[in-house]
């Protein structure tokens, strides 16, 4: 040391030196003048750096800047933990993680502004709810926050490994059900953020299944003669499931772009990523729906309503890919965009990733440029037509039991949510989370991404969808009726007698659960369907 | 005649359905998205418009085509992959051979060797459960020791029963005369047992090594993130986009398929003899 003019004592002091200097540097209180210089007037924070950035700012009055509050008086009392770890589907991290449109990203504007460092481990969409129970079954305390479908959200309150947010929710007030700028409605939003009447979840993700399909095979002028030849009406977006179905067998052979055989039904298959399709069917063979339980807690499985809309379910396979039971949503998405298929029921985000063209201005896919949207189809009964969708999957954000600070994780799941970053976030064509507050909905960037053929489409379908199962028992549910339909589609049973079987797994899950418990959780979930008649 | 040429298609119509799946998974790692599967394109056997971008994505974590980088690229994995499988092989041919030699030749540990089988006789996944459980309780989830130490363990009856039958085939009197030569005992094991066993603990460690290499369920279970191994890596090779990343999963495949192959030829002399070596004997 000393031959290099240097003691090791003045090099301690200079590192010591050097320490204080980097730890001032990303101390957050010390960042806020060089960052808020992009700020518009009156805000504190938020991103910065494109044009447009002072839509998604905000400050202490919002619900992001409360948040970030709450944080700083974490850091002050010294309670924050240095970083939160995040359990989230591979194919989310993106939207957190890149920037957008450009400059910087979710990721980059929560660390600066808080000083808490962000580990995202990521893990597939179909394989994250056993990553979930595995950290509650071993009590290993790995994650601060899960993210999870939230049909699951109940399985994981019983299981014990959600937090509970209400003191959190009460004191920093997120706008989830903001009336002009959250949830389409209050009860979208008991729906989502809620179970049991208490706050567990922040919903990161508009999971209605929306009706995509190929406007120009619609508008092609054979196709049109053909069809209008054969059914005696035009070729139009169905209102009806029997008229989806009509549509389904009449493209199901005839070519369609670059020569390719087109396959009517679209919809993928695949066990848990097709059930979804056979739950949109079964909501409306009933005026003003066909619950999955009758008033009593029964399962409704077995009612010849239930039987009708299996045999449909199964039948629609003949007008599917031949891979079709492997197809899960990604392939939907292809078959969409390559003009296999005419029209698929599938999550949003298809119009974002699918309908795109490169920056040399080629088409991405070969539709690109063709899709459009549609409300969902549904049955037509004395009364009116009732038209239904479904929520299903939808990622939701927990706070684990385990949280090193639960307090800290809420706040960072409520910055995310609320409505200016989630409005940032869900544009971001890189990850799914997919847009259902109102505010998203009036966002430029989203509507670039999306489309604006999706946003009433998508408004409708929110408005007309009802929820798949999300209390306890819901992964044993859901795999009896799964397992049952599959057993249909491949031949090995009856539609009606899958549907008797499913029934009695059914009956035998809720008795094995406890009625007294669950009737009337599963008599409260039916207080979130809508009820609207068309 | 027509009995070689029977054996002969017989011979072939086996290798041909053993190489298939691999075979289709070289192709495919050279096919671009469109070309992955029947959702896009019909599905053919060679890639129409092939393409290095698989290989490209899993290192770099973005090439042109694919709107999402991946948040890791395989470097890390592919670390993690080696370490861990390298030490949990060493771990299970000290141990094992060490045990086996004792057992061999003292006759020593009673039913050590059944003892050691029950690590095999239940399904993995529930001798995992409890694992789990007390890795967790240890703190040894994610880390490279953690994983390192149950490799070693649950491939230590491989190690141990493959080994005992080399001693067991070997003549007690060459170490007795090397004893007699003045030798103590761990250097008549040292010196001279084990140079003539060698070629059998070189096919041990790579049978025991692929064992490693290439499991999945462990690493599942016993990792997060900062040591996930190749085979979790390539399960979670998805994005929101492209759903399952088939291209750079096949060309993960043949990546992941190098380093065994490597080990296997660079100890190919002794791999022979390890493999006859009973035989030999006999």
């Amino acid at each position: 040391m000393r031959g290099s003019g240097q003691s090791r004592r003045s090099f301690l002091k200079g590192g010591a030196a050097l320490g204080t200097v980097a730890a001032i540097g990303i101390n957050p209180r010390f960042i806020r003048p060089a960052h808020a210089s992009g700020y518009a007037p009156g805000m504190t924070g938020g991103p910065t750096g494109f044009s447009g950035a002072e839509r998604f700012q905000y400050n202490e009055g919002m619900s992001e800047g409360r948040a970030i509050e709450g944080i700083k008086r974490l850091v002050a009392d010294g309670s924050a933990p240095s970083k939160l770890r995040i359990l989230l589907t591979d194919g989310a991290i993106g939207q957190i993680t890149e920037p957008f449109p450009s400059g910087t990203s979710v990721k980059e504007v929560w660390e600066a502004e808080t000083g808490i460092e962000l580990e995202i481990i990521g893990a597939p969409a179909g394989d994250i709810w056993a990553r979930v129970l595995q950290d509650v079954t071993t009590r290993s305390g790995a994650f601060d926050i899960y993210t999870h479908p939230w049909n699951s959200l109940g399985d994981l309150v019983e299981a014990g490994g959600a937090a509970k947010l209400n003191d959190f929710v009460e004191a920093y007030q997120p706008d989830w059900a903001d009336e002009e700028r959250g949830t389409p409605t209050a009860q979208t939003a008991e729906l989502l953020y809620k179970y049991g009447g208490d706050y567990y979840g922040a919903s990161l993700d508009g999971d209605f299944h929306t009706w995509v399909y190929n406007k120009g095979y619609f508008e092609d002028d054979a196709h049109a003669a053909d069809f209008r030849a054969q059914y005696g009406r035009d070729l139009a977006p169905p209102t009806t499931w029997e008229e989806s179905d009509q549509i389904s067998a009449f493209f199901t052979g005839r070519t369609g772009l670059g020569g390719t055989t087109i396959y009517g039904n679209g919809n993928d298959m695949a066990p848990f990523w097709g059930l979804p399709r056979f739950y949109a069917r079964l909501a409306a063979q009933a005026m003003p729906n066909m619950y999955w339980f009758d008033d009593d807690g029964n399962p409704n499985l077995g009612t010849p309503e239930a039987v009708k809309a299996a045999e449909e379910y199964v039948k629609s396979r003949e007008w599917a890919h031949p891979d079709a039971l492997s197809w899960t949503f990604a392939e939907g998405y292809s078959g969409i965009g390559s003009g296999q298929t005419p029209h698929v029921t599938t999550y949003t985000n298809v119009a974002k990733f699918v309908d795109r063209f490169n920056d040399d201005g080629s088409p991405a896919n070969p539709a690109a440029g063709m899709l459009s949207a549609y409300a969902p189809p549904g049955v037509q009964h004395d009364g009116g037509l009732v038209r239904r969708s479904v929520i299903y999957y939808n990622i939701t954000g927990t706070v684990s039991s385990q949280a090193q600070n639960a307090e800290a994780a809420y706040l960072f799941l409520q910055w995310l949510s609320s409505t200016r970053t989630y409005s940032w976030m869900t544009g971001n064509p890189a990850g799914y989370f997919d847009p259902f507050q109102k505010a998203n909905f009036e966002e430029p960037l989203v509507q670039e991404t999306y489309h604006d053929y999706m946003m009433d489409a998508i408004r409708e379908t929110v408005s007309r969808s009802v929820p798949t199962i999300n209390f306890a028992g819901q992964t044993a549910l859901d795999a009896a009726l799964d397992e049952e339909l599959q057993a249909a589609l491949t031949g090995q049973k009856t539609a009606e007698q899958a549907m008797m079987d499913a029934n009695r797994r059914w009956q035998r899950i809720i008795r094995r659960r406890g009625e007294d418990k669950m009737i009337p959780i599963i008599q409260a979930s039916r207080a979130a369907w809508p009820t609207i008649v068309d | 005649m027509t009995g070689l040429i029977l054996r002969t298609v017989v011979v072939a119509l086996f290798a041909a359905i053993a190489l298939l799946p691999i075979s289709w998974m070289a192709t495919m790692a050279f096919k671009p998205p469109a070309e992955w599967t029947s959702a896009t394109a019909e599905l053919t056997f060679l890639p129409k418009d092939p393409t290095w971008s698989n290989f490209v994505y899993v290192f770099t974590g973005e090439v042109e085509g694919q709107i999402v980088s991946l948040d890791r690229t395989v470097w890390w994995p592919l670390f993690a992959s080696l370490l861990t499988s390298v030490i949990g092989t060493l771990i299970a041919v000290v141990a094992g051979t060490a045990a086996a030699y004792a057992v061999s030749r003292e006759k020593v540990g009673g039913s050590i060797g059944l003892s050691l089988l029950q690590l095999r006789i239940f399904p993995p996944l529930a001798v995992m459960i409890p694992v789990m459980i007390m890795w967790a309780f240890l703190g040894m989830i994610d880390t490279w020791w953690g994983l390192s130490l149950i490799y070693g363990i649950v491939t230590l009856p491989f190690s141990f029963w493959l080994m005992k039958s080399y001693f067991d085939e070997l003549p007690r009197e060459i170490e007795e005369a090397a004893i007699v030569e003045g030798c103590t005992a761990f250097e008549a094991f040292y010196q001279i047992t084990l140079p003539i066993v060698v070629s059998a603990v070189a096919s041990t460690a790579l049978f025991i090594f692929i064992l490693n290499w290439s499991d999945y369920l462990i690493a599942l279970l016993l990792t997060r993130k900062e040591w996930t191994t190749i085979p979790v890596y390539m399960n979670a090779l998805a994005t929101a986009a492209s759903g399952q990343l088939y291209g750079a999963k096949a060309a993960l495949g043949l990546i992941a398929a190098i380093p065994p192959i490597i080990l296997g030829i660079s100890i190919q002399r002794f791999l022979v003899q390890g493999l006859t070596f009973g035989a030999l004997k006999q």
